[in-house]
C-alpha cells in the first residue's frame, strides 16, 4: 500500500541570477512500512525533498500525497494539524523545546491536539528509548544521544504513518549514532511505520529497504525492493 | 503538563530575567497612566471643591427676582436647593473701605461657605455679622456684642469700586444720595475673604427682615443661587428653571468655574484645550508604553524563532503559537496590572504627601481620589496597549516557518547585497568601528526596532520636558510677577509720585525682603516699516490698522502709545531671564544710551480668534528706534528730528514686570539713568514689594498705606498670600511634572537597556567565533561599544526629530493659545542625547561581562 | 475539492455562530428598547395623572399651592408617608391592592407583559431554529462518517474523510481514516499473503519433491533385492540423509508457521545470555572443527534479560549456522555481546564470502537464495526464522556485508521492554 507519493515535485529558490533549482520533478512512491534512505552530497536537494515530503515547506510545483491527501492543498493551519497527526520529524540538532522535560517534549504533539495522553503507550515508547529514568530531565541535562532519543519519542508519540529523519545521527559520535539508529528502526518496526531518513552514513543507508540517491536536485537512483 | 498552553508559563519561567524586566516595564507604564489619571482626578475633585469654596457651591444664579419667585424656585422640580441673598446697600468705614449690607437664608450661607469666626449670624433686625478685617476698619477693639452705627447708602457695587480704586482721584467718597442710618449690634464675626479684601468691600450680614422692612415686600433685588438636581444635565435644568420663571436662559449667570470643573459648561469649547493636552500626553505615554511592551515581546519572540519553528514542525498551528505568545502577555498583564494600579496610586499618594510638607503647597487639601472610573480606564488602556502591542509579535511568531527549525543559518535566503566597505569609518574608528557599522546594517528589522525603541523614549521625554517648560513659562507669564504688596499710582502719564526717600523708607520697614522700583510712562515708539513681520502686517490689516509712514520717513506711524519703563538692578535681573538677544548689563545700556524692547505681541489671531503670541518685528541688537515722550508722533507730528533716537541693545521675550505682552504697542525698557536722560524725570512710579516670611504684615501694610496716601493718586495693593502661593505652585508643579518626566525617562532607559543588551546576548555565538579568529577582548569591547554608541546617536537623531515635531504639535494644540512663543527645546534634546548615550553604554556592561567570561569553545558550540 | 467542502463546512459552522451572536445582541437591544419605551409611556401617563390631581387640588385650595406641588416634586418625610398610608387605607387604597384597581398600571401591565412574552418568544424561536440548524450540521457530519463506513464495507477504500482540522470531529475522522487505512493494509497484506502462500506451497512442494522423489527411487532400488549389501547400505544412508533433510525442512517450516501465526507462546524467563550462547556454541564445535574455523567470542558477562531460551537458541543457531556455512576454511567466526544503557546487542560475524548489495536487501526473506549462492543445501528459511524470532522478542535484526570480506548479523534488543 502506498503511503506517500509525489507528482513532479519541484522547488526553486530565488529569482533571476540567484535562482537555484533545489529539486526537479521528483516522482517517488513510498509504501507503508518501508524504510527509505535518501542519500546525496550536501546541497543536492535531499533536505529540500524531505521538507517537502513532510509538509514543512511549500513546493514551487507538483504535489505530495500522503494517505490520499494532497497536503499542499491544505491551509497553513490544516497543514500544521496534518503534520501533528500524520508525520513525525527527527532533526539533526534534536530541536527539543528547552523549557519542557523529556516526557513533555515527547507528549507535545498530543497536547497540541488536546488529545488524552495514552500513558501506557508513552511509557512503552520511553522504555524502548531508554528514557524512563530521564523523563523529568530537561534537554540541557541530557546528552546528545539522549536528546535524539527524546526527539524520536516525540516523532512517534502520535503514532504517525511516516517518520522523517534529517541526518538523525549527524551530530552524534559513532557509538551513539549506532544506538540511535537501532532504536529508531526498532520503534518504527514495532509500530509498523514508514521511515524516511536522510543520511550521509552508507552503513545506515545499506540497512534501508530502498535508497533514493539525489544529485543537483535530480533523483539519480531509486533502488529498492518489495 | 496538561496542555500545550502550559508552555507559556514555562517560557516565562525560563526567561525569568526578561519576564521580570517586561513586567517591570508594564508596571511602570500602567502606574504612570494610573498616576496621571488619579492625579488629574484628584486635582479635579480638589478643583471642584476649591471652586465650590471660592465661587460657591451652586450651579447658577439669577438676579432681580422678588420674594415670591424665590419661594417658587424652592419647590421647583429641577432644583435641588436654592439659596438667596438681597443687598440693602453700602456703608463707608472711617478708612477707605466699605461694608456691604445684605441678608440671606441658610442655604445661601451653606452654598457660599460663610463661616463664623465667632458669635452667630443675625437673628433679629438689629443685628449684624461682620467680616473680621472690617472690625478694625470700623473702630478700635470692636467685638461681638458691641454696637455700631452704619450709614447705608443705596448705591451699586461698581460705583463703590470706582471710588476704592480711584478711577477719578478727585472723588474720594461715594456720592451719597440718601443714607439710612442703622444702629446695629455685632452678633458674629465672619472669616476673611480674599476677594472682599482686595475690593476693600467687607461683608456685613443682616437679617432678611431688616431688608424686607427697608425695601418692601415686592422688592426685586433678590438674587437666587441654584443647585440643579440632575448633576448630569445641569444646563437642561437651568433652561427648565428659566422657562418656569418666564425668562431667557441668558439671564441666569452660571457659576462657570464650578460648571467648567464639572464638565457642564454652557460653552463646551472652553474644555477643549485642556482635553486635547490630556489626550495628547496620555496618548504619548500609552504610545511609549506600547513601544516598551512591543519591544519586550518582539525580542522575546525573535529569541525563540527557532523554537517556534520546531513547534510548527511538530504540528503547532499558527493560531496555537499565537495563543502561547498571548498567554505570556496575559500572565504578564495579570501580574502587572494590579501592581501597576497600586503603585500608581501609591506614587501619587507619596508625591502628594511629600509636596504637602510645605504649608503653601498647591496641593494642600488635595485628597487622593480613588475613582473607579480612573482605575478602570487606566486598567483598560494599559491592557489594551499591552494586547495591541503584543499583536504584531504574536503574529510574527505565528508566521514562523517550520523550516526555521531545521535551518541553522537563517539568513541563507536573504543574500547580502553588495558588500560595502566603510572606508571613512574604518579610518576614524578602525576595523572595530567598521564591524560595528556592518552589524547595524545586517538585520534591518532589528535595527529598526532598536532605533525605534530608543526614539520613543527620547521623543516622549522631549515632549514632556517641553510641556513642563511651557507650563512654567505660563506661570511666569501674566501673573508671574506678584509681590506681596504693590505701591502704584493710578495715573500713567509719567507722574512719579514716589521718590528715593520713599524707597529708603520702605527699605527701612522691618520685614521687607525685596523692592523693585520702576518708573514708567506712555510714549510713542516707532521704527522702520521694513522691520515689521508679514504676519503682524496681516493682523494689523485685519484689525483695520493703517500701516502708514511718518512724513517722508519709512518709520511706522505709531498706532497706540507704548510703555516706556525704567528698571533698577533687580528689575534688570528679571529682564535677563527673558532676554532673547543682547544684554541687560546696566553699564552697557548706560554707555550706549540703549534700550531693551519687547517685540512679541499677544493678539486675538484673525484666523481663529484665539489669543496667541506673534512676533511683530524683526528688530535686532544694533537697530535704532525712535521714542517720543510727548506722544506727538501719534498725532500730527511728522518730524523725527525732535524725538529720541535710541539704540536697541537687547530684545526681551516679554516684560518681566507687569503685563507681559502688549497688543499693538512696543514696550521699551531701560535703566534708571537712561530713563532720566530721556524723560528728565527723577522720581519713581511704583514699587513692588516682597516681604520676609513671618513678617508682621499688618504693620507693613499700615506703613505702606501711609506712603500711598501721600498723593491722591497713590494706591496700595495687597496681594495677600498670592505671592507665596504662586511660588509653591511652581515648586509643586515642577516636582509633579518632572516626576512624570523622570518616570518616562526611566521607562525609556529600561527600554534601551532591554533592546541593546538582548541584541548583544543573542549574538554570543558570533562573538565566540570572532574571538576564535583572533579578536582581542579589547577589540571586541570597542566594537560593541561603538555599535551601542552608533545606535545611541542614530536613535537620538530620530528621537529628537520626532520629539521636536510632536512638541510643536502639542504647542500648537494647547500652549500657543495661552500665549507663548515657540522655542527649540535644546536643553531637553541635550539631556535626552546624553542620557541615551549613557543608557546605551550601561546596557553594554552585562553583555560585555559575558563576552569577557565567555568560553570560546562553548560559545561556538552553543546551539542558538 | 475535498478542501473546498471542508472550508464550506467550516463557514457554515461560523455562520451559525455568527447568527447566534447577532440574534442574542438584537434580542437584548430589542428588550432594552421595548422596556424603555413602555416605561416612558407609563411614566408620562403617571405624570399626566399627577398633573390632573395637582390641578384639582390647587383649584380647590389655592392657598396650599406650595404644599401640594411640593408633595409631588420633593421627597416626602417618613411621617408624611405614614399618614398617607393610613388615610388611603381607609378607602382600601393600598400598595397591596390588585393591579386591576389601578387603571394606569393595569393598562401598562398588559402592554409590558405582551412585550416581554414577545421578546422571550422570539428569542426561543431563534434559539430553536439555530439549534435545528446546528443539529442538522452534526447530523450531516455523522452521515458523512456513516457513508464512508458503508463504502469501506463495500471494499472501497479510496475516499477519505476530511481530517486536517482541530476539534473532536476532525479527531474522529482522523481515527476513522486511520482505521480504514489499517483495514485496507490488512486486506492487502492478506491478499499478498495468499499469493505468497501459493508460492510457498509450490516452493515447499518443490523442496519436498526432490528428496521425496529421491527416496522413491532409493526405495525402488532397494526393493530390487539383487543389490549387494554394500550398495544397499549406501542407499540407506542416502535415504537417511534425505529423510533428515525433509524432517528438518518440515520442522522449520512448522516452526515458522507457528511463529508467524502467533501460535506459539514464548516462555520468557530472566536468564543469562552468556549461558544460552555457550550452550548454542557447544553444539557447533564439531562443525567449526570440520571447517577449521576459529571462534572468537567476546561476550559480556552478567547480561541477563527475559527471553525464551529455546526459541532464541534456535535463532542464534540459525545465524551461526549460516555464518559457518558461508565461511571459507580457516576463517574466523566472531560472536560478541555488548550492551549500552539502552540496548543489548549480539553481533555474529564471519569472514566468509559475504553477501552482495542486492542480496542483502532480501537476506531475511523466506526461501530467498542468493542469486549466485554457492550453497545448495540451504533452504532459505533459517534467517527468516531467526528474524521472526528476534522480532517476536521485540528486537531488531540486521545484516551488513561486504562481498568477499564477510558479513555481520546484528541482533538488537531494547532493554526497556524485554
Amino acid at each position: 500500500m502506498i503511503t506517500l507519493k509525489t507528482e513532479n515535485l519541484s522547488k526553486t529558490y530565488g529569482k533571476g541570477d540567484t535562482k537555484v533549482d533545489a529539486l526537479i520533478d521528483a516522482n517517488i512512491e513510498i509504501k507503508q512500512g518501508e524504510f527509505v534512505a535518501v542519500v546525496g552530497p550536501s546541497g543536492s536537494g535531499k533536505s529540500t525533498l524531505l521538507h517537502l515530503l513532510g509538509g514543512l515547506d511549500r513546493p514551487t510545483s507538483g504535489k505530495v500525497i500522503i494517505d490520499g491527501t494532497d497536503i499542499y492543498s491544505l491551509s497553513e493551519k490544516e497543514l500544521s494539524i496534518f503534520r501533528r497527526r500524520k508525520v513525525g520529524f527527527i532533526f539533526q540538532f534534536y530541536n527539543l523545546i528547552p523549557v519542557l522535560s523529556a516526557e513533555e517534549n515527547i507528549t507535545l504533539p498530543l497536547l497540541l491536539d488536546r488529545k488524552k495522553v495514552d500513558k501506557l503507550y508513552i511509557d512503552e515508547l520511553m522504555g524502548i528509548l531508554g528514557l524512563r529514568e530521564r523523563k523529568n530531565h530537561f534537554p540541557n541535562q541530557l546528552s546528545g544521544g539522549q536528546q535524539q532519543r527524546v526527539s524520536i519519542g516525540r516523532a512517534l508519540a502520535y503514532k504517525p504513518s511516516i517518520v522523517f529523519a534529517d541526518e538523525p545521527t549527524g551530530n552524534l559520535d559513532s557509538k551513539n549514532s549506532k544506538e540511535v539508529m537501532e532504536l529508531l528502526r526498532l520503534s518504527v518496526q514495532k509500530y509498523n511505520q514508514t521511515l524516511v531518513v536522510i543520511t550521509h552514513d552508507l552503513d545506515i543507508a545499506s540497512q534501508a529497504d530502498r535508497i533514493i540517491a539525489i544529485e543537483d536536485g535530480l533523483i539519480v537512483k531509486n533502488l529498492g525492493v518489495r | 503538563m496538561k496542555s500545550y498552553k502550559d508552555l507559556t508559563l514555562r517560557y516565562l519561567r525560563n526567561q525569568l530575567k526578561r519576564t521580570l524586566l517586561t513586567i517591570l516595564g508594564v508596571i511602570l507604564s500602567i502606574a504612570l497612566i494610573t498616576a496621571i489619571g488619579t492625579m488629574l482626578e484628584s486635582l479635579k475633585q480638589q478643583s471642584i471643591e476649591e471652586a465650590m469654596k471660592s465661587s460657591g457651591n451652586f450651579h447658577t444664579s439669577i438676579s432681580g427676582l422678588n420674594f415670591e419667585q424665590i419661594n417658587v424656585l424652592n419647590s421647583h422640580l429641577y432644583v435641588e436647593k436654592s439659596g438667596f441673598e438681597v443687598t440693602g446697600g453700602f456703608a463707608k468705614t472711617p478708612k477707605n473701605s466699605y461694608v456691604r449690607l445684605f441678608a440671606s437664608n441658610s442655604v445661601y450661607q451653606q452654598m457660599l461657605y460663610i463661616s463664623l469666626a465667632e458669635g452667630r449670624l443675625p437673628q433679629t433686625k438689629g443685628e449684624i455679622a461682620l467680616e473680621k478685617w472690617a472690625l478694625r476698619e470700623l473702630g478700635e477693639d470692636l467685638k461681638v456684642g458691641d454696637s455700631i452705627t452704619l450709614d447705608m447708602m443705596d448705591v451699586s457695587e461698581d460705583e463703590v469700586l470706582d471710588v476704592v480704586f480711584k478711577k477719578n482721584p478727585d472723588v474720594t467718597e461715594v456720592q451719597n444720595k440718601e443714607a439710612v442710618r442703622l444702629e446695629l449690634t455685632i452678633s458674629g464675626v465672619l472669616e476673611n475673604n480674599s476677594e472682599s479684601r482686595l475690593k476693600s468691600i467687607a461683608r456685613g450680614i443682616v437679617a432678611p427682615e431688616l431688608i424686607e422692612e427697608l425695601k418692601g415686600k415686592s422688592f426685586a433685588g433678590y438674587k437666587t443661587y441654584i443647585l440643579i438636581k440632575d448633576k448630569k444635565a445641569i444646563q437642561e435644568g437651568i433652561g427648565e428653571v428659566c422657562k418656569s420663571l418666564g425668562m431667557e436662559k441668558s439671564n441666569a449667570k452660571d457659576n462657570s468655574r464650578l460648571l467648567y470643573m464639572l464638565g457642564q459648561s454652557r460653552d463646551k469649547q472652553t474644555n477643549d484645550s485642556v482635553l486635547y493636552v490630556t489626550i495628547f500626553l496620555t496618548g504619548l505615554i500609552v504610545a511609549a508604553t506600547a513601544a516598551v511592551i512591543y519591544n519586550a515581546f518582539h525580542i522575546s519572540v525573535l529569541e525563540r524563532i527557532k523554537q517556534f519553528g520546531v513547534l510548527r514542525a511538530v504540528g503547532t498551528t499558527p493560531g496555537q503559537i499565537r495563543a502561547i505568545v498571548f498567554g505570556e502577555v496575559l500572565i504578564v498583564l495579570l501580574i502587572s496590572l494590579p501592581l501597576g494600579l497600586l503603585s500608581g496610586v501609591l506614587a501619587v499618594k507619596m508625591v502628594l504627601a511629600l509636596l504637602n510638607l510645605s504649608r503653601h503647597s498647591f496641593f494642600i487639601g488635595v485628597n487622593v481620589v480613588l475613582s473607579g472610573k480612573v482605575l478602570a480606564s487606566s486598567a483598560l488602556v494599559g491592557a489594551a496597549s499591552v494586547f495591541l502591542s503584543a499583536l504584531s509579535p504574536a503574529f510574527l511568531a505565528g508566521r514562523v516557518s517550520p523550516i526555521e527549525a531545521i535551518m541553522n543559518n537563517r539568513s541563507h535566503k536573504r543574500l547580502m547585497k553588495k558588500p560595502k566597505s566603510y572606508k571613512l569609518i574604518r579610518g576614524i574608528l578602525g576595523v572595530e568601528g567598521e564591524m560595528a557599522c556592518k552589524n547595524l546594517k545586517r538585520n534591518q528589522k532589528r535595527f529598526f526596532i532598536t532605533v525605534f525603541s530608543m526614539c520613543i523614549g527620547i521623543t516622549v521625554f522631549i515632549v514632556f520636558s517641553t510641556f513642563a517648560h511651557y507650563t512654567f513659562e505660563g506661570l511666569h507669564g501674566k501673573d508671574g510677577f506678584i509681590g506681596d504688596y504693590g505701591l502704584y499710582s493710578t495715573k500713567d502719564d509719567g507722574t512719579q509720585i514716589y521718590d528715593y526717600k520713599d524707597y529708603e523708607a520702605i527699605k527701612g520697614i522691618e520685614g521687607i525682603k525685596e523692592i523693585y522700583k520702576t518708573s514708567h510712562m506712555q510714549a510713542a515708539v516707532t521704527y522702520s516699516i521694513s522691520k515689521l513681520t508679514d504676519e503682524y502686517k496681516r493682523e494689523m490689516e485685519h484689525y483695520g490698522l493703517e500701516i502708514k509712514p511718518i512724513g517722508n520717513t519709512d518709520n511706522l506711524k505709531p498706532i497706540t502709545s507704548s510703555l516706556l519703563s525704567s528698571y533698577d538692578e533687580k528689575g534688570m535681573e528679571r529682564a535677563r531671564e527673558v532676554l532673547q538677544d543682547g544684554t541687560t548689563d546696566i553699564e552697557a545700556i548706560n554707555r550706549e544710551m540703549g534700550v531693551l524692547i519687547v517685540q512679541n505681541k499677544e493678539i486675538n489671531r484673525s484666523k481663529d480668534g484665539k489669543q496667541s503670541i506673534i512676533k511683530a518685528s524683526n528688530l535686532r541688537v544694533g537697530d535704532y528706534i525712535y521714542v517720543d515722550i510727548t506722544s506727538g508722533l501719534m498725532g500730527e507730528k511728522q518730524d523725527l528730528n525732535s524725538v529720541q533716537k535710541l539704540k536697541v541693545v537687547g530684545v526681551l521675550d516679554k516684560l518681566p514686570i507687569g503685563e507681559p505682552y502688549p497688543k499693538f504697542s512696543v514696550p521699551v525698557v531701560t535703566t534708571e539713568e537712561v530713563y532720566r536722560k530721556i524723560t528728565g524725570k527723577t522720581g519713581i512710579s511704583s514699587f513692588d514689594i516682597f516681604v520676609e516670611k513671618g513678617a508682621n504684615k499688618e504693620k507693613i501694610r499700615e506703613e505702606l498705606f501711609k506712603l500711598s496716601e501721600k498723593d491722591k493718586s497713590g494706591m496700595l495693593v495687597d496681594f495677600g498670600e498670592m505671592a507665596a502661593e504662586l511660588n509653591q505652585i511652581k515648586l509643586s508643579l515642577s516636582v509633579l511634572l518632572y516626576g512624570f518626566v523622570a518616570v518616562i525617562a526611566l521607562i525609556g532607559v529600561l527600554n534601551i537597556i532591554n533592546t541593546i543588551s538582548t541584541n548583544l546576548i543573542l549574538r554570543t555565538r558570533e562573538f565566540g567565533t570572532q574571538r576564535a579568529v583572533g579578536m582581542t577582548i579589547g577589540q571586541m569591547k570597542k566594537m560593541i561599544v561603538t555599535e551601542g554608541v552608533l545606535y545611541g546617536v542614530i536613535g537620538t537623531l530620530w528621537g529628537t526629530a520626532a520629539g521636536v515635531v510632536l512638541s510643536r504639535v502639542l504647542f500648537t494644540l494647547a500652549i500657543q493659545v495661552r500665549g507663548m512663543l515657540w522655542k527649540l527645546p535644546m536643553d531637553a534634546i541635550a539631556i535626552a542625547g546624553i542620557g541615551t548615550l549613557l543608557a546605551t553604554l550601561l546596557s553594554t556592561i552585562v553583555p560585555l561581562k559575558r563576552v569577557e567570561a565567555m568560553n570560546i569553545i562553548e560559545a561556538i558550540g552553543r546551539e542558538e | 475539492m475535498k478542501n473546498k467542502t471542508s472550508a464550506m463546512k467550516r463557514s457554515r459552522e461560523l455562520a451559525i455562530w455568527a447568527a447566534m451572536i447577532i440574534s442574542a445582541i438584537s434580542i437584548i437591544l430589542a428588550a432594552w428598547a421595548g422596556i424603555r419605551l413602555s416605561y416612558t409611556k407609563l411614566s408620562s401617563d403617571l405624570i399626566a395623572r399627577n398633573i390632573e390631581v395637582i390641578g384639582g387640588l390647587v383649584s380647590a385650595h389655592p392657598e396650599l399651592e406650595e404644599n401640594i406641588v411640593n408633595a409631588f416634586v420633593k421627597e416626602p418625610t417618613a411621617e408624611e408617608k405614614n399618614i398617607g398610608h393610613s388615610y388611603a387605607q381607609k378607602y382600601g387604597y393600598s400598595t397591596s391592592m390588585p393591579l386591576k384597581y389601578e387603571p394606569i398600571m393595569d393598562r401598562h401591565y398588559k402592554h409590558i407583559l405582551i412585550l416581554c412574552l414577545a421578546i422571550v418568544g422570539t428569542g426561543f424561536a431563534i434559539l430553536i431554529l439555530l439549534h435545528y440548524f446546528y443539529n442538522k450540521l452534526i447530523q450531516r457530519r455523522v452521515q458523512l462518517v456513516a457513508e464512508a463506513a458503508e463504502r469501506i464495507v463495500e471494499g472501497d477504500f479510496s475516499s477519505k474523510l476530511p481530517e486536517a482540522n482541530e476539534g473532536e470531529f476532525a479527531k474522529l475522522t482522523h481515527q476513522f481514516n486511520q482505521m480504514s487505512r489499517i483495514l485496507e493494509a490488512n486486506i492487502e497484506s492478506s491478499k499478498s499473503e495468499r499469493i505468497f502462500l501459493k508460492n510457498i506451497i509450490s516452493d515447499i512442494s518443490h523442496q519436498l519433491k526432490t528428496p521425496l522423489s529421491s527416496l522413491k527411487i532409493f526405495n525402488e532400488l532397494l526393493m530390487d533385492s539383487e543389490m549387494d549389501k554394500g550398495t544397499q547400505v549406501q542407499f540407506y544412508e542416502k535415504s537417511e540423509q534425505q529423510l533428515e533433510r525433509m524432517e528438518w525442512l518440515i520442522k522449520n517450516l512448522l516452526k515458522m508457521a507457528r511463529l508467524e501465526a502467533g501460535a506459539i507462546d514464548l516462555h520468557k524467563e530472566q536468564r543469562s545470555l552468556e549461558d544460552t550462547l555457550r550452550k548454542v556454541l557447544e553444539g557447533f564445535e564439531e562443525r567449526l572443527e570440520e571447517k577449521q574455523l576459529k571462534l572468537d567470542t567476546c561476550i559480556k558477562e552478567d547480561i541477563s534479560f527475559s527471553y525464551d531460551e529455546e526459541w532464541l537458541s534456535e535463532a542464534l543457531s540459525n545465524i551461526l549456522k549460516n555464518a559457518i556455512e558461508h565461511s571459507f576454511v580457516d576463517g574466523i567466526v566472531e560472536v560478541r555481546v555488548s550492551e549500552t544503557p539502552v540496548i543489548l546487542r549480539i553481533e555474529i560475524s564471519d569472514t566468509g564470502e559475504g553477501i552482495s548489495e542486492e542480496d542483502l536487501l532480501h537476506v531475511f526473506k523466506r526461501f530467498y537464495k542468493g542469486k549466485n549462492s554457492i550453497d545448495r543445501s540451504g533452504t532459505g528459511i533459517g534467517l527468516a526464522l531467526a528474524k521472526a524470532i528476534v522480532e517476536s522478542h521485540g528486537g531488531l535484526i540486521s545484516a551488513r556485508s561486504k562481498e568477499g570480506q564477510g558479513s555481520t548479523f546484528t541482533i538488537v534488543f531494547p532493554k526497556g521492554i524485554v
